[in-house]
């Protein structure tokens, strides 16, 4: 169910009662979630903060008009709950294969007869009419989808490098291929957008769950 | 002489469903309520399948925006002070009913109250039914202060009060969770931060029993104490003149979390107590009645389930007095509500019984399989229309479990069953009793 407004995100004064909200809004619930580790006293602001502050960010900007009595609770509290509180930690890969894992399994259900993300992903972003999710949601679905892969390419990649040329083996560390060699995919490509990917990401589930209408209980 | 298709007696949780779904089918709906609408009540925590009725009757949006607290989810606090992670509700309820509130119960059923007269419910507030009318077996209405009102369909929503079990005798006691509770409410006490600020926390008690910790306000939160009576009133232990307060405090001295959270806390309401902990009416109806709400029954409080089954048997029972006003079979459609309810009720009735086992703790559950979790999940969020057999095989590993509670049929069908004529339409025992002797 969609709200009027975008939620308000108030933070309550350190050391004042914490008030009990009537309306539950997504930014209550972000911080909630995903603000554990982070350390807003802390007198340099963390990697850990500024990465919150960018999800958190991100989530109400896509999720603008929903409040917690909506799919985006499930979406971003237990969907993709893990893949966002790995990305605040710092792993990204952990993140994204976190991501695939959740994603996947719900495109699964939409697109039984695919065989890999990136088929069903692409499948999702190809739909029109009723199913449709947002273009943003569908592009950052296929963008995740080629970066798992990517991952998996890159991993293997490397499998193979650390096999054949390892410095045990008489080369070099250091050298082509070896495992300190900087990755086809850097780190800086996992994760400088990941926060925004994970939010549009949760603007996907969201409209799933919507579409779902999963209400278990009828008279 | 007033005549509807429907009578409702009662304007709780249930009633005002009840009231709302039947008058929502287009049926003439007559509703009646002792009081004039503003009416103390204990229950003041809902859990996320109260939104499904509540959407079905229209009033979920004003619900709303209420200014009810939000609750997330439940914790459990062990007798050392030390809480349970949330069972947050979202993460096993993904279609956006998972957040529930906590409810001041004169302003949410006001706002019930409201919203049945809002969908054509004709309501007499400030009346009273003394008794049924009964014809031939059938019970075709109510006297309601001194005048009678004739129905097709009685629904008897009278709560605690229960009509039809003083009337027929109807009521059944649980004997395995005669407990007792104490409770107030104070101010100034200590939330938990962010979501978890306005969750229900269940916290045990060394003697078994168990405080409710409900913030029903941004401002006021409900804290009660739960056990047997002996624990609660000691025979041997004079507790003085003010007995309620005094059992009270024997109990919040032995949990930490409680005293840690209501330390420096005022207390703003008198002490209540109440006995009638577990019971169930040996039928759900009769020809011309259905029993709904805490008039059908009523289960022991510890998981927050009775507004939800007052919501959902009165919707459901508004529904059934409507198809059989429109002509459809009657003890067929009753038989599938008794069921129906009797199986909900079972399903949470055995975790309360686990919950007071010694041997029973939901960490020992989960540390063995993972997956009950989401089984407690969908108990606490109200899911008791599906299957648990798995989950309480496990259940049973750690404690024993009770046998089903089996009441809650039709009166007529079991009055039918024994005149070995399925067919005929007898007049029921316990109505032709309340008739005879009218």
């Amino acid at each position: 169910m969609r709200a009027a407004s975008l939620p308000a995100g108030p933070q309550p004064a350190a050391g004042s009662q914490p008030a009990v909200e009537s309306i539950g809004t997504l930014a209550v619930l972000v911080d909630h979630l995903f603000a554990a580790y982070a350390d807003p006293d802390a007198g340099t602001r963390s990697d850990l903060t500024a990465r919150h502050e960018l999800l958190r960010a991100r989530i109400l900007h896509h999720l603008a008009g929903y409040d917690a009595h909506s799919c985006a609770t499930s979406a971003i509290g237990a969907v993709l709950d893990r893949a966002c509180l790995l990305y605040v930690l710092g792993f990204p890969e952990a993140s994204l294969r976190e991501c695939q894992a959740r994603l996947d399994a719900l495109l699964a259900v939409r697109h039984p007869g695919l065989g890999s993300f990136i088929e069903r992903a692409a499948a999702e972003a190809s739909l029109v009419g009723d199913r449709a999710i947002p273009p943003d949601a569908a592009s950052a679905l296929v963008i995740l989808a080629e970066r798992c892969a990517a991952l998996g390419a890159r991993d293997a990649a490397l499998g193979r490098s650390i096999l054949i040329e390892a410095p045990a083996q008489g080369r070099a560390s250091g050298g082509i291929g070896c495992a300190r060699a900087d990755s086809p995919t850097s780190r800086r490509k996992w994760n400088a957008d990941l926060h925004d990917l994970l939010a549009r990401g949760a603007v996907a589930v969201t409209r799933w769950l919507e579409q779902a209408n999963a209400e278990p209980l009828r008279v | 002489m007033a005549t509807c298709d429907v009578l409702v007696i009662g304007g709780g949780p249930a009633g005002s469903t009840a009231a709302a779904a039947a008058a929502r089918r287009g049926v003439a709906v007559i509703q009646v309520e002792k009081t004039d609408g503003n009416r103390y009540h204990i229950g003041e925590s809902l859990i996320p399948f109260c939104a499904y009725p509540l959407r079905r009757i229209g009033v979920y949006d004003a619900v709303k925006v209420a200014g009810f607290p939000v609750k997330y989810g439940v914790q459990f606090v062990g007798t050392s002070g030390a809480a349970s992670r949330p069972f947050d509700f979202f993460q096993y309820l993904m279609d956006g009913s998972a957040v529930a509130w906590q409810v001041w119960r004169a302003d949410f059923d006001r706002l019930l109250l409201d919203h049945a007269r809002a969908q054509g419910v004709e309501q007499r507030r400030g009346a009273a039914a003394e008794r049924f009318l009964i014809d031939r077996g059938r019970v075709v209405g109510a006297v309601v202060d001194g005048q009678p009102i004739h129905a097709r369909m009685t629904i008897d929503c009278t709560g605690r009060d229960a009509l039809a079990l003083r009337s027929f005798a109807w009521r059944e006691r649980d004997p395995g969770l005669d407990r007792w509770a104490v409770w107030t409410y104070f101010t100034g006490h200590r939330l938990e931060s962010g979501i978890d600020a306005g969750n229900t926390f269940v916290c045990s008690l060394p003697c078994g029993g168990w405080f409710w910790w409900i913030p029903v306000g941004r401002d006021r939160v409900s804290v009660g104490a739960v056990a047997k009576r002996e624990s609660l009133f000691p025979a041997d232990l004079d507790l003085g003149e003010d007995r309620l307060a005094a059992a009270w405090q024997r109990q919040f001295a032995m949990q930490p979390w409680i005293r840690d959270h209501l330390s420096g806390a005022e207390r703003v309401e008198p002490f209540r107590s109440t006995n009638e902990y577990a019971y169930r009416a040996r039928y759900c109806g009769a020809p011309g009645l259905i029993l709904a709400g805490d008039a059908f029954g009523f289960l022991d409080p510890i998981f927050s389930s009775g507004v939800f089954l007052a919501l959902w048997s009165g919707e459901s029972a508004g529904h059934v007095a409507a198809d059989i006003v429109a002509g459809g079979a009657e003890l067929s459609r009753l038989d599938a509500y008794g069921s129906r309810l009797g199986n909900a009720i079972e399903s949470i009735r055995r975790l309360v019984y686990a919950f007071y086992e010694p041997t029973f703790a939901f960490s020992r559950i989960m540390a063995r399989d993972s997956d009950a979790r989401a089984d407690i999940s969908d108990l606490l969020n109200g899911n008791f229309a599906r299957d648990y057999q798995d989950f309480f095989r496990q259940v049973e590993d750690f404690c024993p479990l009770p046998a089903p509670f089996g009441h809650g049929l039709v009166a007529a069908r079991a009055a039918a069953a024994a005149a070995g004529d399925p067919q005929h339409q007898p007049v029921a025992q316990a109505t032709q009793h309340a008739e005879s002797s009218q």
